[in-house]
């Protein structure tokens, strides 16, 4: 395992988690990590964020 | 990407963004699954719709930071990556602290409500959907209360909730009616010590 790659190089992080409280904890842990993010409640959401927004834009 | 979501669960999910990817020539992006499954369930799956690993739930700060850095070091993963929480000695205690440091005294406090809110609304499903003998509407609710349990540190509770997911898997009626009356008793304990408790 690479411990030396920079967290940031995840320029953007998609949650798919229907379950409110856990969407809570994951927002929070995102939060700690400084990591910018999107949560969405199925994967519909997701699919859709992950069409209008593809990774590296 | 949760496995277990409405409208589109997080392996179909999965397959399509990998279609996607494959017929625009897009470039992979790092899939991980955060599931309540079972670890080998779990690993197959995710293998299966070509997510790059998985965490177990509950999810804490350094699984997550192991797995994004993971993920992100092998771009082309083949083999998906586990990182597996250690399973929790203490079954009594809420993980009240770790969720303050995690999201600080508000976003617990919060956590706790939505849980209270949520088991219970879940429990009256479990209950009706018993009644109506509807096995795979009782997994589905069992499932998501040990999500719920796993992510408060309400272990002995997830534990109920996944006799109970497991007993509807198997169609058990009767073994379900048994199993929720010990899910019932704990979820109450759980419920009367987050009534007492007071996050500061």
């Amino acid at each position: 395992m690479d411990n030396t790659v920079s967290l940031q190089a995840a320029n953007r992080v998609l949650v798919a988690e229907d379950n409110a409280v856990n969407q809570l904890v994951m927002k929070g842990l995102l939060g700690l990590l400084d990591l910018e993010h999107d949560i969405v409640p199925d994967g519909v959401s997701a699919l859709e964020k992950f069409e209008s927004e593809p990774a590296g834009t | 990407m949760d496995l277990h979501m409405p409208l589109l669960d997080g392996l179909d999910t999965a397959r399509m963004i990998r279609e996607r990817e494959a017929a625009e020539g897009l470039r992979r992006v790092p899939i991980v699954a955060v599931t309540a499954s079972e670890a080998t369930t779990a690993r197959d799956q995710a293998q299966e719709s070509s997510m790059d690993g998985y965490l177990a739930k509950p999810v804490n700060r350094e699984f997550l930071t192991r797995m994004i850095q993971s993920v992100l070091g092998a771009a082309t993963a083949v083999q998906p990556r586990h990182t597996h929480s250690e399973a929790r000695s203490d079954g009594s205690s809420l993980r009240m602290e770790e969720l303050i440091n995690i999201g600080g005294p508000e976003m617990a406090r919060e956590a706790l409500a939505v849980f209270a809110t949520h088991s219970r609304e879940l429990l009256i499903r479990l209950e009706d959907a018993l009644e109506r003998g509807d096995a795979s509407a009782a997994v589905e609710a069992s499932h998501s209360l040990k999500g719920s349990c796993l992510a408060l540190g309400a272990d002995e509770t997830s534990r109920h909730a996944a006799g109970v997911e497991h007993r509807a898997r198997k169609g058990d009626l009767t073994g379900l009616r048994e199993a929720l009356t010990m899910l019932e008793s704990s979820l109450h304990d759980v419920q009367a010590a987050i009534a007492e408790l007071t996050v500061v």
